[in-house]
């Protein structure tokens, strides 16, 4: 729920004022259009994000959660993205894993919440205190 | 042709037999029974087990055998990249390095193996300062 909460947030905070100003006319409204990437945006990103950029590989995971919908092109960015050091990036990968059904990913799931909370992220804090005693140390 | 890293790992992995199991060769009669000098890298299901968790709570040392073992003992490359991976992202320097050497001669994966190179190198492994020496060397050439 953390990950779809955040990307959520980033898109209704980002679009909602085109959405109303769309929404004047009578054309479509697609909230993740801002979000969308030209060919050649990704390509640049993607050679960013693997150098190790934070914030490239976190547009790219957003782009692929999104807008395309792609699950295993959102894990791998936010992987990228976390091992990267970002922290919203890491308890995105936190929330993607955490659903999963094999204990190994779900143990993996709070390394990364750890390593989310341990770079200050608040949402990722708070969960941490939920989770109590639950969170390997 | 090979860069002199190329042969730096396998040379590693190698002097680690050498230095670890001649005890156990040297015990043994010819004849009487293989000699394999992995012997020592092996690790039960439950020694698996255990290493797997602790590496992936975030224990650099579990991910660098459980990696050794998948490479040395299995010969199972997808294995080994995996755990060196968790190794890494565990922040294990020689981790860094081994994943680096794995990567860097798949064109595809070739500019995220730098990426480690350099974490490598910053978390101060001496390989890793070499290697980015080397290359920034034949870089200006």
């Amino acid at each position: 729920m953390g990950a779809w909460f955040i990307a959520c947030m980033a898109v209704c905070a980002v679009d909602a004022v085109h959405a109303d100003q769309r929404a004047a006319t009578d054309e479509p409204i697609r909230l993740s259009a801002s979000m969308d990437l030209a060919e050649s945006q990704r390509a640049q990103l993607e050679a960013e994000a693997l150098k190790g950029s934070p914030e490239a590989a976190r547009t790219l995971a957003n782009f692929h959660f999104i807008v395309r919908g792609d699950r295993e092109a959102t894990l791998r960015w936010y992987t990228v993205g976390a091992e990267n050091g970002d922290s919203s990036c890491q308890y995105a990968l936190y929330g993607l894993l955490k659903v999963e059904p094999d204990p190994s990913t779900k143990l993996r799931a709070r390394f990364w919440l750890k390593k989310a909370a341990d770079g200050g992220l608040s949402y990722a804090k708070d969960e941490v205190d939920r989770l109590g005693e639950a969170l390997p140390h | 042709m090979l860069s002199p890293l190329k042969t730096i790992v396998p040379r590693i992995f190698m002097m680690c037999l050498i230095c670890a199991a001649p005890c156990v060769a040297w015990a043994q009669l010819p004849g009487e029974k293989p000699i394999r000098l992995s012997a020592d890298l092996d690790l039960t299901a439950s020694q698996q087990k255990q290493l797997e968790t602790e590496a992936l709570k975030g224990s650099s040392e579990a991910a660098r055998k459980l990696a050794t073992f998948h490479f040395i003992v299995r010969g199972d490359r997808d294995t080994t990249l995996r755990w060196y991976t968790i190794g890494a992202e565990n922040g294990d320097a020689s981790c860094q390095f081994s994943l680096y050497d794995l990567l860097e001669s798949d064109p595809n994966t070739e500019l995220r193996a730098h990426f480690w190179l350099q974490k490598s190198a910053d978390a101060g492994f001496p390989y890793a300062k070499d290697e980015l020496k080397r290359l920034k060397d034949r870089a200006s050439h």
